[in-house]
């Protein structure tokens, strides 16, 4: 009936009249990815580790549950969780509850592969250089392979978060109200097809768009800059360039003391 | 400490690998090898690439755990020991605490400042306050001529640089003996010799070391005891002559290679 009519005429006054059910939605969709993103974050570190240790049982195993995971496609997945398992199983868990489940473990999968391929990209000679110096392996792997693998994998994982949101959509099949599931409600009852979905496309690309920003804004963090001879203008950065300024001060006056140990010319 | 000998016999290596043997897979790598290191000397190692000078030296300081054999470091046992002897076993992480080690690819770590590369362990390892840490970090790289580069990153210094920060890193941790694995191989001619008058500096103060190097000038300046390695074991060892009137023939063989 008034379909045929609505479709005639583009109006895209309505995206906005209807902001609060796009708003609505967004706000779980955010809340979903972020809960499940951190969680697989998590995991896939542990998963990562364990597929990494010596031992003949958990490595194979974590294989497993990492090829598993990747193989099933998340639509299905989400099916299977909450269908297939948590009502057939009669878990008290919720839709949303489920939804996170299902992105949680898939992503770990994936996360744990990229953390692995990071953590083993570190030289194996900044393994040796810190246990050369008495560091335990606990303190190599916080100190020094842990900075170097996390700035190594953060482009991918900034990625995988981009994913995270887009793939947080599928849920809407068991009935979580994120922002495609009350997007389809609104297009069904009101046959605004195109604005409806034209309104939807455009949240989702301020959302990745947002996060790829954030994740840029971090890898500029990580550049290396020298405070004594670069302009730097942060306050952290110039009473650090004090301090060290002060400590080179301390040291050449403290250098006649004793002269006989110096191993250089200037 | 043990400078006086004990009921007239020598006075006690600070070193002492005895037997070793260590294998990667079938690759026999080290077969035997014996090596006795005193307080102040300065052991010289050369030999083709892949003879196993890398793994000796990584025994030492147990980066590589031989096989078999003994390795002592002031009188306690750290290695698996020789077949039929039962010693107590010191911890490998203590022993590493007392050696310091140079590598050939620098390995400083490239995520923190120079001084940050020299401090981590004195604040790690020895539990020392950060304030204190740096002054004491400071002033090794003052001592290898770089205190005007402690808040540089590795990547922003060159190879040379890199090489005496490293060495600052070792020095700090004020060890007994210092290894060195090919320090000047992978540096460009002009900085070789910076590195090397570091070194030789260091020698010059008594530090004990142990040396893996083709250059056969520090050899002959500085070496002690000089020992050419190949395939797994050693040929030949003798003082500075050596480079000058070598008598195996494969020495001799390898030194011409190299001129
Ligand atoms: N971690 C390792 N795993 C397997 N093989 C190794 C390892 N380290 C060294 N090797 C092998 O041991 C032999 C001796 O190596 P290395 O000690 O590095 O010799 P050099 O330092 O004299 O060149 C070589 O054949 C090398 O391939
Ligand atoms: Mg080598």
């Amino acid at each position: 009936m008034s379909g045929v009519l609505a479709q005639a005429t583009f109006r895209p006054e309505f995206i906005w009249d209807n902001r609060h059910i796009f708003l609505d939605g967004v706000w779980l969709t955010v809340r979903i990815a972020v809960v499940a993103f951190a969680l697989a974050t998590a995991l896939g570190l542990v998963v990562a580790l364990l597929r990494m240790s010596r031992s003949r049982i958990l490595g194979p195993i974590m294989a497993a549950y990492i090829n598993v995971f990747r193989a099933i496609p998340l639509l299905v997945f989400v099916l299977f969780v909450y269908y297939g398992v948590a009502i057939h199983f009669s878990f008290s868990i919720s839709a949303i509850q489920a939804g996170v489940l299902a992105l949680t473990l898939q992503y770990s999968a994936w996360l744990g592969e990229i953390f692995r391929s990071g953590i083993q990209a570190v030289a194996d000679g900044q393994r040796q250089a810190a246990m050369s110096v008495g560091m335990s392996r606990p303190q190599t792997f916080v100190r020094v392979v842990m900075p170097q693998a996390t700035r190594i994998v953060t482009p991918p994982t900034g990625n995988m978060f981009i994913g995270m949101i887009k793939d947080s959509s599928l849920v809407y099949i068991i009935g979580v109200p994120e922002l495609l599931r009350v997007s389809n409600l609104l297009a069904n009852r009101t046959f605004r097809y195109f604005e409806v979905y034209l309104g939807t496309v455009i949240v989702y690309l301020i959302l990745t768009t947002a996060v790829y920003f954030m994740f840029k804004y971090i890898e500029r963090r990580f550049q290396l800059v020298d405070v004594l001879t670069s302009k730097v203008r942060s306050p952290f950065a110039k009473r650090r360039a004090a301090r060290l300024r002060r400590l080179q001060d301390e040291v050449l006056a403290a250098r006649d003391t004793e002269p006989s140990v110096r191993l250089a010319t200037e | 400490m043990s400078e006086t000998p004990t009921n007239g016999s020598e006075p006690q290596p600070v070193v002492r690998l005895r037997d070793i043997h260590k294998s990667f897979g079938s690759n026999h790598v080290l077969k035997g090898i014996d090596l006795t290191v005193h307080k102040g000397e300065h052991v010289v190692i050369f030999g083709p690439s892949g003879s196993g000078k890398s793994t000796l030296l990584r025994t030492v300081n147990l980066l590589e755990i031989p096989d078999s054999g003994s390795v002592w470091f002031e009188g306690k046992e750290y290695g698996p020991g020789v077949d039929g002897e039962h010693l107590p076993k010191g911890k490998a992480r203590l022993l590493r605490q007392e050696i310091g080690m140079v590598f050939q690819q620098f390995n400083l770590f490239p995520h923190i400042t120079a001084l940050d590369n020299v401090a981590l362990a004195l604040r790690r390892v020895k539990r020392i306050p950060r304030p204190e840490a740096e002054t004491r970090a400071a002033a090794y790289l003052d001592r290898v001529g770089l205190l005007d580069k402690l808040a540089a990153y590795p990547a922003q210094l060159s190879g040379g640089q890199q090489q005496r920060v490293a060495i600052a890193r070792s020095l700090v941790m004020e060890p007994k003996v210092m290894l060195f694995d090919e320090p000047t191989s992978a540096l460009d001619p002009e900085l070789v010799g910076e590195v090397l008058a570091v070194m030789r500096r260091l020698a010059e103060t008594g530090m004990t070391m142990v040396v893996v190097t083709h250059e056969m000038g520090f050899g002959e300046e500085v070496g002690d005891q000089n020992i050419f390695m190949d395939d797994g074991a050693v040929v030949e060892q003798g003082g500075r002559g050596i480079y000058k009137d070598a008598q195996e023939p494969r020495t001799r063989e390898f030194l011409r290679s190299i001129l």
